[in-house]
């Protein structure tokens, strides 16, 4: 097993596995160009550093003096009396979906996923700072997870959420250094005995909160001009004294450092094994399948934290090394994930390449559309800028069920509602009018053939599913499309369609035998693996 | 209610405006708590897919010869026929229809379609789901409309302790576009009501002993867990019952397992079947005998099937409860093609069964010309929205106005369903319309005399193919006999069909010119 590189042939099979895997849905096209590459190339091209994403957009508010429509906001101050971190915090969530609505073939924006769930920041906050803090996940997606937290240890954001503001040599707060050890770096192992939790003890969370401490936040709501929230480091509130830590850390001890002791603590902390292992073992689950046998801990997991210590932490090495594995292309890892909501629901808007319609909407349909596909996912449980905890969303920890904890009744009559909604005849209103909806028409033209009706079938199913279906099933999606007629009324009248593009009626009829051919591919159990 | 109130698209592609839709709002006003709640009628759609060649189903023994010009190749000898009143006849094969006939269980409607045939499968059928004109698309079905305005936040609150069942049930993988409303469908689909693992879109087909299948386990028994209906409905089905033995075949099981569904007492006024493979372009009948073959295998299997489940439902003394009413997209082509088949058409016969239905047929028989063209298809007599105001009328119990605003078109009222405390009192006589059209040939104009009672008629004119080509006029005439010119000028020789509809009487002429 471990971390053998793929030797079988390159096909549209493992390129596809590939593509859903590290991103949303399978953008058309995008197969096409990946299935023609070397597995190193395609897997290089998805990992390569990508430009940060442009900056979110006032959509619709008229009242920012400083900020005119379609303008980005970051940077732009507060004003007194008007608020405008309601529209700024409507434009994140815009703007998060906008991003992945544009990516082309990069793993970056799973990757930001990865780290909006593994340094989890619940609720609001002000919009700047959450954009910040986003930003930096953006930054470092696929760059030093070291530096990384580092970078968080003394976010703004992070030291807000997590009190590491509250956090002074008179008064400690445990918050963050306990998290940053449970959580963001070594995991909390079993009790082993009072107080000691395998990788570390409360002992050492009180010693790294004193190390830790004396990082401020200011300005976060300021509305002075030139203000703006930042976090800065007050001498006067650190603890300057030593920090005894337990036997798990040898016995060491952390010495003053001021303003760069942070930097210490998380150099310290990832000395341990246990760092490797446990962000490994996460991304494992993030990008193969959360269940992870004794040999796949000793020989995959273990083989990727080799790697991302021979590479001094940084990811990048690491996911190149599983995307290019034999395990991580082996057929039992072909298909058993279930979609996260933002798999789903991003995944079928780029499946479906919404951007026909999307790029030619207003400022305001667009803030519309990209509103509504947030709302789908966060119904579903998934809410991007707020998941439940710091400990992000259960399906990524919580055994024995992890992602199966996606699915319950209510959400999975939000997936299916939201699917319906994408196979009615009216699709969505987005204002003027306007209704939102997939071109499936345009969209078929990709699949070889479409006017069999066989091959317009496993073509979409190619597309759509991450494994073959039985006989039977392709046989009641048939019926789906045509029921009770032969197999040449669909070559006829799609056929009729094509050469007449400009007759509606006819174009009506067969776009609705194809709305009713894509609600049974989505009403499918498969639909909902990856 | 003005029918542009309807929801309606240009056309798909023609995206993405769309006026926004009151019609949902609006029947909610008009019409909500005024269907009858007591009601434990069942309306069962039988859907004949692929466009039924009504010639051979019911076939008109007065014109046996001119048929046997055009259609030689399809046509069963007439001595193995099964002959009904009206110089009608089933084919041999549909023994279970014509036992449900003789027995006063089926009303026959001839030449049932709508102004402006379209010859598309899916768009014919959008049409007749919808309840549309021909020249429009709407999106709605005509019985979820019905559901819509009486239930129109379905599904949000559904199901409750008032319609703990599903409104409308299809059989198969596919929710019924009839019961398509302005947001949702309010029709569940179930393949099987006892096995629900179905409604996860699996198969028999065992899951791999893998991730994959465990993962796909997993999700299919949660979506049919996540089923509102699911439960109630295998709950019900199962203590049901069937008190007939079925032929062996899958459309026989539909029947039989609606049939269990009613009788547990599911509260589901609706419910579709299908039987495919309508669309006999070639070998509809083996060469060298015509009485058997694809078309006598169809037949074999509506008939039985219907005949049995009339017989079940008799049994459970569930016969008054349920209504059941074939539909197909179209008829097929008077003149048969080469390859031993018929090739999609206009008109063809519906038929309504069950205890409470006006027995008998309603309809002339489609006349045969000597000479028949290529793309002539059975004239249209009853427009199929006539049997679905009809329907919501007397077996839904809507009042007229609530039915025309359901529908979005006016309608006329057939003798089609009594007793069975049926509300009917308006039926209209049939009568003969004494049409007479002259010269036929004629080389421009012709004129037509016919005699009706006072009322609403409407005269109109259409090529082979249903395709309208005028209406000569539509309003309220005097009784008496009167008479009308008819210009065909403007057309090239050929021959054309003249309609004429007075009330629930109506005439198909077939005019030439020459």
């Amino acid at each position: 097993m471990g971390l053998a590189p793929y030797a079988g042939e390159w096909t549209a099979t493992q390129a596809a596995h590939l593509l859903r895997r590290t991103g949303f849905g399978l953008v058309p096209d995008e197969l096409e160009q990946l299935t023609g590459m070397e597995m190193a190339e395609a897997v290089d091209l998805l990992l390569a550093d990508q430009p940060l994403p442009d900056s979110p957009i006032n959509y619709n508010y008229l009242l920012d003096p400083n900020v005119p429509l379609g303008a980005p906001w970051s940077g732009q101050p507060l004003v007194a009396g008007i608020n405008v971190n309601g529209y700024r915090a409507q434009s994140l969530r815009s703007w998060i979906f906008d991003n992945i609505r544009t990516e082309r073939l990069s793993v970056r924006e799973r990757m930001a996923e990865f780290w909006a769930n593994h340094f989890a920041i619940a609720g609001g906050g002000q919009p700047q700072v959450r954009l910040d803090y986003h930003m930096l996940l953006e930054e470092f997606a696929m760059g030093n997870f070291r530096e990384l937290i580092k970078r968080i240890t003394i976010d703004k954001a992070m030291l807000v959420f997590l009190n590491g503001n509250q956090n002074s040599a008179n008064s400690p707060n445990e918050n963050y250094a306990r998290e940053v050890l449970e959580l963001f770096t070594l995991g909390k192992g079993p009790q082993i005995a009072e107080g000691d939790y395998t990788n570390y003890t409360e002992e050492d969370v009180r010693a790294l909160a004193r190390a830790l401490t004396g990082w401020r936040t200011r300005n976060l709501y300021n509305t002075a001009p030139g203000t703006f929230p930042e976090a800065y480091f007050d001498a006067r509130r650190h603890d300057t004294t030593d920090k005894q830590l337990s036997y798990h850390f040898n016995n060491d001890v952390i010495t003053n450092g001021d303003e760069e002791e942070y930097k210490n603590v998380i150099d310290r902390i990832f000395q341990q094994p246990a760092v490797a292992r446990y962000i490994c073992r996460k991304l494992y689950r993030h990008f193969v399948y959360y269940k992870i046998s004794e040999q796949e801990e000793s020989e995959v997991v273990e083989a990727m934290a080799q790697i991302l210590e021979d590479n001094d932490f940084e990811i990048k090495p690491v996911l190149r090394a599983l995307f290019m594995s034999q395990h991580f292309y082996d057929v039992d890892n072909q298909g058993p994930m279930i979609k996260n909501p933002f798999q789903l629901v991003a995944g079928l808007m780029r499946t479906f390449n919404h951007d026909y319609q999307i790029d030619d909407f207003d400022l305001e349909q667009e803030r519309r559309m990209l509103v509504y596909y947030y709302s789908r996912a966060a119904l579903m449980d998934m809410d991007y800028f707020d998941p439940p905890s710091v400990a992000g969303w259960e399906a990524y920890y919580q055994a024995p069920g992890y992602s199966r904890i996606w699915i319950n009744s209510s959400t999975l009559q939000e997936r299916t509602r939201f699917t319906q909604t994408m196979t009615s005849a009216n699709g969505i209103g987005v204002g003027n009018g306007v209704r939102a909806k997939f071109d499936y028409l345009g969209w078929i033209k990709q699949i070889p053939s479409a006017t069999d009706p066989n091959k317009l079938i496993t073509g979409i199913m190619e597309r759509l599913l991450p494994r073959a279906l039985s006989d039977g099933q392709l046989a009641n999606l048939k019926e789906a499309l045509i029921p009770g007629l032969p197999d040449f009324e669909w070559t006829v009248e799609y056929g009729d369609h094509i050469a007449n593009p400009n007759d509606d009626d006819l174009a009506a009829s067969v776009e609705a035998k194809l709305r009713d051919l894509f609600r049974a591919f989505f009403s499918l159990a498969e639909f909902q693996l990856v | 209610m003005n029918r542009r109130n309807f929801l309606r698209t240009g056309g798909a592609l023609s995206l993405p405006l769309i006026a926004s839709n009151p019609l949902s709002a609006h029947l909610a006003r008009t019409l909500r708590t005024m269907v009858n709640p007591d009601s434990d009628r069942v309306l069962v759609l039988v859907q004949l897919n692929g466009g039924n060649d009504g010639l051979s189903t019911l076939v008109p023994i007065d014109q046996f010869d001119n048929l046997m010009r055009v259609r030689q190749n399809l046509m069963i000898p007439q001595r193995s026929l099964l002959g009904i009143d009206n110089n009608l006849a089933f084919h041999p094969s549909a023994a279970g229809m014509h036992q449900l006939y003789q027995d006063g269980k089926m009303t026959a409607i001839q030449g049932v379609a709508y102004p402006d045939q379209n010859r598309s499968h899916f768009r014919s059928t959008d049409i007749w789901t919808s309840g549309s004109e021909a020249t429009e698309v709407v999106t709605s079905g005509w019985l979820g409309r019905n559901y819509e305005a009486n239930f129109p936040d379905f599904p949000n609150g559904f199901p409750n302790e008032e319609r703990p069942h599903p409104f409308a049930i299809a059989i198969g993988n596919q929710v019924s576009q009839t019961c398509q409303g302005i947001g949702a469908n309010y029709s569940m689909a179930i393949t099987d009501p006892f096995n629900l693992l179905t409604l996860a879109g699996g198969d028999d087909t065992p899951l791999p002993q893998d991730p994959y299948g465990d993962e796909l386990g997993f999700l299919r028994t949660s979506i049919v867990q996540a089923n509102a209906y699911g439960e109630v409905v295998q709950e019900l089905a199962e203590s049901g019952q069937s008190l007939v033995d079925y032929p062996a075949n899958r459309f026989a099981a539909q029947l039989k397992n609606v049939a269990y569904m009613i009788s547990g007492g599911l509260q589901t006024s609706v419910y579709i079947v299908n039987l495919g493979g309508f669309d006999t372009h070639a070998n509809q009948v083996v060469v060298g005998d015509p009485t058997t073959g694809t078309y006598a295998n169809l037949m074999q299997t509506l008939g039985e099937s219907l005949a049995a489940f009339q017989s079940d439902l008799e049994a459970q003394g569930l016969e008054k409860r349920v209504l059941s009413m074939t539909f197909s997209e179209f008829g097929r082509r008077i003149r048969s093609n080469d390859g031993f088949g018929s090739d999609h058409g206009t008109a063809a016969p519906l038929f309504l069964m069950g205890s409470c239905v006006k027995a008998g047929v309603l309809g002339e028989n489609a006349e045969i010309g000597e000479e028949v063209d290529n793309n002539e298809g059975v004239g249209l007599q009853y427009d199929f929205r006539d049997i679905y105001g009809t329907v919501f009328e007397e077996w839904f119990e809507l009042e007229p106005d609530q039915v025309r605003t359901v529908l979005g078109h006016d309608y006329i009222h057939l003798p089609i369903i009594e007793g069975c405390n049926s509300t009917s009192t308006n039926d209209e006589a049939i009568k003969d319309l004494q049409v007479k059209l002259w010269p036929n040939p004629t080389a421009n104009v012709a004129r037509i005399s016919f005699s009706i009672d006072a009322g609403r008629a409407e005269l109109s004119l259409s090529d082979v193919s249903g395709r309208l080509l005028q209406t000569v006029f539509s309003r309220t005439l005097s009784g008496g006999e009167h008479q009308f010119e008819l210009d065909l000028s403007r057309y090239p020789s050929g021959i054309y069909l003249v309609r004429l509809q007075a009330g629930a009487s109506v005439a198909s002429r077939r005019l030439v010119k020459v």
